[in-house]
């Protein structure tokens, strides 16, 4: 009894969202406030890397082929390292800055594994489109996890961070397994369902 | 604290994910995989989630004669109608160009008037090859690797006062391990289905693997070790940031149990003769050999490295528990060796008797140097200084790389056939899914 | 430039954090907008053969499900925070 790919998508954009409103929480009060509580400081870290771990079910179950298993255990992965590294310097148990590339690396190799996992073009179908999308704006927006290495505070970039998170949260949350995109339906993609 | 659990528990309620795709992939088949049909169907009917073009059917008998005629497209249903088949089994090949220009290709297997065989067993499998014998020894590796050193923490490191540089370094090579033993189960495992779907790598990566995890007990090991482990991997690594120790313990009781999933998807499971306690054995024996063997490195890498007083506590206390392990192995291993051997000269006439020679040979120079250690190292310990413990950390690192040899003839030992005992049917035996 | 009074520099991130609660609110009304709009997300309105999973599955209703989760965990707690310092500084 397994859900649509869609549903699974579905569930991960739930995840994603909440990501995305306490980094957008977080940019918003003063860090102080922020740090008051312990466990907020490990919140979005921890989500990320729970995210992860619910990651493998996804890749063990769905082996309808090779590459999307892959796909699917690189995501895992990236998400764990990606959250661990985070949590490690939260808790203080890592020092060196450089670790924080570890997010801006786990979103490029994740949008890599979106476009290099989607054979179809962008209008085939609704999921083809947002698996291009999702790629690119993973690989795009690795640019301010990238920057927040050399500059921590900018708000700016811890913003657009945030945002990206919410966007790739619509995006999923758009996902329909055969639906059209902006009226393009390929028809080798099959009957669309509701 | 509480609020933080109360967060992760809804949005662990809200993301128990199963599945996702994108390119032509199938819905459904008839017949099902590995199905045992009573009568031979009239055709082979495919059903794609999208419309796929040029399909290409096979329906091979044991002998790999085709009865399948032309396939045909109607929507993203293909169909092949077939001659009428006779009582036996049938391997099912296809390809089918995909929208996305792609070849996605499959294989299963069904059953006229007998139990279907695997898709392991399919007409055209290959059988493991060199690399897999390779990955299969470093698989094993990373096993011993990750039991051995959450082992050597738990139970020789118990009590003792462990500085953060030996904690940490254990931490590393049970994480190391860990990663080492997902990856390599991903590639071990696709390395298998390769040979069943004989795919060049570009098309391969089309290939559905789902007759292969979803309806063998290799794919169902897979799965369950998949994410046994994964739990592992977050285990150890919470024990690190939260520097709580106990927080070792679930994950290797966790990765002793997944181990299972090797001896119950391996000759001790599937083969003629096997049954509850051959499983049982071989788990026994593969977990008492990768505390052994796991314990050793995590001694030599992780804790010689420290002061002289963790190390003398450290190897006496090991020293004392790899008298049991290795009286485990060796029973156990000596219990399966009479099962798979019936016949003592199958130990030298037969490939599996052979390669288990070696073992063996490799298995008593361990054994040597294990003793040597336990009734000549360890009594000098106590006033022993730098330049003897210098030498007894060199002589454990000769045992252990002994006991990594003995690894790699296991993991050929693994992908190789024993005899078939005498009175045993093949066919029934093999139509127990592995 | 005039200086800032006091009042207003307490006030200040007392309303930025009460800001955060509101985009958690504004989640729950774009959920409950979505459900509107498209009301055929939500299987639960006419289910007809469905399965489990898409009787449990309903996505106006996950992002409102969010939206409350993080008012209910994160946010409020954040506003009490925040107004449990402005007292203590006052």
């Amino acid at each position: 009894m397994e859900p649509q790919a869609e549903m699974v998508h579905w569930l991960f954009a739930g995840g994603l969202l909440f990501l995305g409103l306490v980094l957008l929480c977080e940019v918003l009060v003063d860090e102080e406030t922020w740090r008051k509580r312990a466990w907020r400081v490990y919140l979005w870290p921890g989500v990320a890397f729970g995210m992860g771990v619910l990651m493998w079910p996804v890749m063990t179950f769905f082996t309808n082929s090779a590459i999307h298993m892959l796909a699917h255990g690189s995501w895992a992965q990236a998400l764990m390292i990606a959250g661990g590294a985070e949590l490690g310097l939260a808790r203080g148990k890592l020092h060196s800055r450089w670790w924080k590339l570890a997010i801006p690396i786990g979103l490029v190799v994740s949008g890599l594994a979106f476009l290099l996992h989607e054979q179809n073009p962008w209008f085939f179908a609704r999921s083809a489109f947002l698996h291009h999308l999702n790629g690119w704006t993973l690989v795009i927006g690795s640019i301010f996890p990238f920057g927040l290495v050399w500059r921590p505070n900018s708000v700016v970039l811890r913003t657009g961070f945030a945002l990206m998170f919410v966007a790739l949260a619509v995006m999923l949350f758009c996902d329909r397994d055969v639906a059209p995109i902006f009226g393009h339906l390929s028809p080798l993609a099959g009957v669309p369902h509701r | 604290m509480r609020r933080l659990a109360l967060v992760l528990a809804a949005l662990v309620a809200l993301a128990i994910p199963v599945a996702a795709g994108a390119h032509a992939t199938l819905k459904s088949v008839s017949p099902g995989f590995q199905q045992e049909l009573a009568s031979a169907p009239p055709a082979i009917v495919l059903t794609f989630d999208q419309i796929v073009s040029f399909p290409s059917i096979e329906v091979l008998d044991q002998k790999g004669h085709n009865w399948a005629l032309p396939a045909t497209i109607d929507d993203t249903i293909v169909k092949a109608a077939i001659r009428q088949l006779p009582r036996g089994n049938y391997t099912v090949r296809w390809h089918a160009l995909s929208a996305d220009s792609h070849v996605v290709s499959g294989v299963w297997t069904f059953g006229v008037g007998v139990p279907a065989l695997p898709p392991t067993e399919a007409y055209g499998a290959s059988g493991p090859t060199r690399t897999e014998h390779i990955v299969r020894w470093l698989y094993f590796g990373a096993l011993a690797t990750v039991i051995g050193a959450l082992g050597v923490r738990l139970l020789c490191l118990r009590g003792l006062v462990v500085p953060p540089g030996v904690e940490k370094r254990i931490l590393l090579i049970a994480g190391l391990g860990t990663a080492a033993f997902l990856e390599l189960g991903i590639l071990a495992f696709c390395m298998r289905c390769e040979d069943v779907l004989q795919l060049p790598f570009g098309k391969f990566l089309y290939g559905d693997l789902s007759p292969i995890s979803g309806g063998t007990r290799f794919g169902t090991a897979f799965i369950a070790m998949t994410l046994g482990f994964a739990v592992v991997a977050a285990f150890v690594y919470l024990s690190w940031l939260l520097d709580r120790t106990d927080l070792l313990w679930p994950p290797f009781l966790l990765a002793i149990g997944f181990a299972s999933g090797i001896s119950l998807s391996g000759h001790d499971a599937v083969d003629p003769g096997s049954f509850w306690a051959t499983e049982l054995a071989d788990w026994v024996h593969l977990v008492a050999a990768s505390l052994w063997v796991g314990g050793l490195l995590a001694l030599v890498l992780a804790v010689w490295p420290a002061g002289a007083a963790l190390r003398v506590a450290g190897f006496v206390r090991f020293s004392r528990l790899a008298v049991w392990l290795v009286a485990i192995t060796l029973g156990a291993g000596t219990y399966l060796a009479i099962v798979r051997l019936p016949h003592l000269h199958d130990l030298w006439r037969t490939g599996y008797g052979q390669t288990l020679i070696v073992k063996l040979s490799l298995v008593s120079v361990a054994l040597f140097l294990g003793a040597a250690h336990h009734f000549v190292v360890r009594p000098r310990l106590e006033r022993a200084g730098d330049t003897f413990l210098a030498r007894a950390g060199r002589s454990l690192a000769a045992e252990l790389a002994v006991a990594v040899a003995v690894l790699l003839v296991a993991a050929v030992l693994t992908d190789s056939k024993p005899p078939i005992p005498p009175g045993s049917i093949p066919n029934a035996a093999a139509a127990v899914p592995r | 430039m005039a200086p800032r009074s006091t009042t207003e520099h307490r006030t200040r991130p007392r309303g930025r954090a009460q800001l955060a609660e509101g985009l958690g609110w504004l989640t729950v009304a774009a959920g409950v907008v979505w459900a509107i709009v498209q009301p055929d997300r939500l299987t639960l309105l006419h289910p007809f053969h469905q399965g489990f999973w898409w009787l449990v599955i309903e996505p106006p209703l996950l992002v409102m499900l969010v939206g409350a989760i993080f008012v209910f965990t994160v946010a409020r707690p954040l506003v009490a925070d925040q107004e449990e310092r402005d007292g203590a500084a006052s």
